[in-house]
């Protein structure tokens, strides 16, 4: 076992160094103090040999630990005056409140694709349904400000991913992470979303409807964030660690410079999960990451969803989508739409056909779920287009 | 003696008879008026003892009271004065009150005794003709208005003298004709753009024409500079002529705000207004101690523009989802509930963000995520509800094929539309009520069952698939066809507002 110490939560030391509280409740209370990591946490434990001599210990048995932040020893101090066993009965208690669980690394449910990682989070917080950690799994990661090429294309990676049997993995953001989510979901494929805070508080508050959507649909909400911790910035470095962790390939689908998506794609990279990046037009602010981690060679490039189906193994267990005849002009718009997507305007060019029927003609299409705008001036082909005319 | 004569107040938008009660008494010397008299009411004492005085009578030194009845009715305003003057001098046995029984008598008098023009004399008149009257005395400002009343002899005097000479029969004041408003296509105000001046938006125009045809609530949204502003203006310029009940509704509201009302005649232009985002609710809305008709009955029968719609203040915004389910602005008072009417087309004009480049394929918004949204959600869910059609305008320009077509163009095909839905229902599609979705109204069983799959498809609510329905009819009016087709309900719903992807 790496990284965890000699001995589990409820391993040989627990008896003897508590009588009053469990191995498992010090593990669970040890995880909550505040500015203890999963780096710290492993650290103690390797020199405490159990979390209940870690606690016992309290702050002067932090000394030497490499880079905690200021004022841990303090908090840690300050929790210790309460029973563990509380504390963690509490923080059960709370997360059965919003029907969680808690996980510890040592738990049968805790997802072995995390064990994998040195070091681990000691303690998840998981809604939903845990066999989701044992399926294949693939991180889909993108921008909050993702445009309809970049949602466009998350929807399509998420639903054939979720098609062919693979659990999608996000960050439940605004953006690409809600497309990726939302089309596995559609396609009925299971999602695992990773939180940044936790499971009574989700963010972003917009997408609640989607995160109990995903629980329906036999995935499941995870997060290192205990409930009660108190109100911060949400911890978006440690969750994007952890969907790397789930995954065994993480895509970014549109990233600019600076994105936090690039940092899931670093940590990718430094635990060794295979990276792929979707490329964008060069002038685009919104893909000049990904461009930049293709360039870079750090990134596999992605030129279809098939193709990147491919290269992880898998094929498309597509079914041709049940599509009654479509008129000449819908024929039309469709050809044009596949070859490249365009506004309303640009279509009336392209077709010579007037507003009335561009516009009639494309909510047709809307409605059969063959085009999308998402909200946009530019309209998008989906998925099932591109199955319907062959092009995947 | 006692002596009543009639005038009229405004309530709301609407005139009241009021009957001005005069007793002269022995007592002490002194002038008091009862009746729930606002303060520019009760000036009226001093402005009445000067003209009088003025006009060469005499003010008896006496206990004059003056009653205004109905007396739990809060009354405000000038135009009792020439009524009390009146009243007074045949209560003082100095005028003979036989024609005073069926004649109203409205103005404000002037220190030297002349009238001075009141606000609302078009409701006023109209009161007193539901009172009885078969004459009404005007000040000369305000007769042409007044003269639109029918059934009712509408005279114009200069002075209180020239007043009580008519009524003595010494000297009768001519009888003002109705002015007559040519009817036809009115010709673009200065003020407002011609469609062939804005270039290409092949899309933006043909939505703004079914907007302009049905009367639908327009949004246009998109990137600075693509010309949302012209756009949204020059919808005004086609929009169909007010027919004549319009043109009384509309003239009443503007007198009473004491607007002009040029070129609102029957078949005259209807009235587009564009307020400031600073606007508060009041001046939006209407109400106040006194109330007075907002910005919205303004635009009643015709359009309210929202330049920068996101700018204004949330509750403002707000306070317009009452009229634009309802069609009138209801304001409770302690004494009474007013409704005023305003029945108008909602035009919307903002950025998609702050910085106005979100959602713009291919450039980079530079807001941060909060004000965004925090921006974005100042529509809020019900007023977006209320929005028929939404056009996301392109920044690409793009140079049009041949010259772009001209308002008068567009507006000839508008009144066609506007023709069909007067033949057929008598009021713009907009307000069609969903009880009239059927055949007599060109709703036939397939094109019912076509709205109720797109529903179905597209996850609509019963609001948005009835507004639906009726911008479908609208398309279909335009087209001059007498059956709504499917494929009208297509483009109805292609232009539907969504909201953009989060």
């Amino acid at each position: 076992m790496i990284g965890v110490g000699p001995s589990g939560p409820t391993g040989r030391a627990a008896g003897r160094s508590s009588t009053r509280a469990s191995e498992r409740e010090h593990w669970i209370a040890l995880s909550m103090v505040p500015g203890i990591g999963p780096a710290a946490f492993a650290q103690l434990l390797r020199r405490h040999e159990s979390a209940a001599a870690a606690w016992a210990a309290g702050s002067a048995g932090l000394a030497g630990i490499a880079r905690l932040p200021a004022g841990v020893g303090a908090a840690f101090d300050a929790m210790r005056r309460q029973d563990p066993r509380t504390l963690a009965r509490q923080v059960i208690e709370r997360s059965a409140r919003v029907d969680g669980r808690v996980l510890t690394s040592h738990d049968d449910d805790y997802p072995p694709a995390l064990l994998t990682l040195d070091p681990r989070p000691a303690v998840l917080y998981v809604a939903g349904d845990a066999a989701a950690f044992r399926e294949r799994a693939v991180a889909i990661v993108g921008t909050r400000r993702a445009s309809g090429y970049g949602l466009s294309t998350a929807s399509e990676i998420g639903a054939d991913l979720a098609g062919a049997g693979v659990v999608v993995v996000s960050g439940l953001a605004l953006g690409i992470d809600g497309a990726a989510h939302r089309a596995a979901v559609a396609s009925g494929g299971r999602s695992v979303a990773v939180l940044p805070s936790p499971l009574d508080r989700i963010y972003p508050p917009r997408h609640r409807p989607l995160a109990r959507d995903i629980v329906r649909g036999g995935g499941a909400l995870v997060t290192e964030v205990p409930i009660g911790a108190a109100v911060g910035r949400p911890d978006f470095a440690r969750r994007n660690r952890v969907i790397a962790g789930l995954s065994e390939a993480v895509v970014v689908v549109e990233a600019p410079d600076h994105s936090g998506a690039l940092l899931t794609a670093a940590a990718a990279n430094a635990i060794g999960r295979e990276l792929y990046s979707v490329p964008g037009p060069i002038d685009a602010m919104a893909s000049r990451g990904t461009n930049r981690l293709i360039a870079d060679r750090q990134a596999e490039l992605v030129t279809s969803s098939a193709g990147l189906l491919r290269q992880i193994g898998l094929r498309l267990t597509a079914k041709p989508p049940a599509v009654t005849s479509l008129s000449e002009v819908e024929g039309q718009l469709l050809r044009h739409l596949l070859e490249r997507s365009g506004s309303i305007e640009e279509l009336m060019e392209r077709t010579r056909h007037p507003a009335a029927a561009v516009a009639s003609g494309l909510a047709l299409l809307e409605a059969r779920g063959l085009v999308n705008s998402f909200g946009g001036a530019t309209v998008h082909p989906t998925l099932a287009a591109r199955r319907l005319a062959g092009v995947v | 003696m006692l002596a009543t004569t009639l005038s009229a107040s405004i309530v709301g938008v609407d005139g009241v008879p009021v009957r001005v009660e005069v007793d002269v008494a022995f007592g002490l010397p002194g002038l008091t008026i009862v009746g729930l008299a606002g303060s520019a009411v009760l000036e009226a004492r001093e402005r009445v003892r000067a003209a009088i005085r003025n006009s060469d009578f005499v003010v008896p030194p006496r206990r004059i009271t003056v009653n205004l009845a109905p007396a739990d009715l809060p009354k405000e305003g000038t135009g009792h004065d020439v009524a009390i003057a009146t009243a007074l001098l045949v209560a003082s046995e100095q005028l003979s009150g036989d024609r005073l029984g069926r004649t109203a008598l409205l103005g404000e008098l002037a220190l030297d005794g002349s009238l001075r023009p009141v606000p609302g004399v078009l409701a006023l008149v109209s009161a007193a003709r539901a009172a009885g009257a078969v004459e009404a005395i005007v000040p000369c400002e305000n007769a042409a208005e007044a003269a639109a009343v029918s059934a009712i002899t509408v005279r114009a005097a200069p002075t209180l003298r020239a007043t009580v000479r008519h009524l003595a029969g010494v000297e009768a004041l001519a009888p003002v004709a109705a002015l007559v408003v040519p009817s036809g296509t009115p010709t673009l105000a200065d003020d407002v753009p011609d469609l062939g001046s804005v270039v290409g938006q092949p899309v933006a125009r043909r939505v703004l024409e079914i907007a302009a045809a049905g009367r639908h609530n327009l949004a246009l949204t998109g990137p600075p500079g693509v010309g949302k502003t012209l756009l949204a203006r020059a919808t005004a310029g086609v929009l169909p002529p007010l027919t004549e009940a319009e043109s009384t509704e509309v003239c009443r509201i503007h007198s009473v705000a004491g607007a002009p009302r040029d070129g609102m005649g029957p078949g005259g232009r209807r009235p587009v207004r564009a307020p400031h985002h600073t606007v508060s609710t009041q001046a939006l809305v209407g109400g106040g101690p006194r109330v007075r008709p907002g910005e919205a009955s303004l635009a009643h029968r015709g359009a309210l523009f929202l330049d920068e719609t996101l700018q204004f203040r949330a509750d403002a915004l707000d306070a317009l989802r009452g009229p634009l389910d309802a069609g009138a602005v209801t304001i409770a008072r302690v004494d009474a509930v007013l409704a005023l009417p305003a029945r108008f087309m909602l035009l919307a004009a903002y950025n998609p963000c702050p910085c106005g480049w979100w959602g713009v394929d291919g450039r980079e918004c530079r807001c941060e995520d909060g004000p965004r949204r925090r921006y974005q959600a100042r529509l809020s869910g019900p007023m977006r509800d209320r929005i028929d059609l939404l056009v996301r305008l392109d920044p690409v320009l793009r140079d049009g094929s041949g010259p772009a077509e001209r308002s008068t163009v567009v507006a000839r095909r508008v009144a066609r539309a506007w023709d069909a839905q007067l033949a057929r229902q008598g009021i713009a599609n907009a307000e069609l009520p969903a009880d009239d979705f059927d055949a007599a109204h060109g709703f036939e069983r397939r094109v019912l069952a076509r709205l109720e799959e797109r529903a179905r498809q597209l996850g609509l609510s019963l609001r948005r698939l009835h507004r639906a329905a009726r911008v479908a009819r609208t398309i279909a009016d335009l087209e001059g066809s007498t059956p709504t087709l499917p494929q009208h309900v297509d483009e109805a719903l292609f232009h539907r507002p969504t909201e953009a992807a989060a």
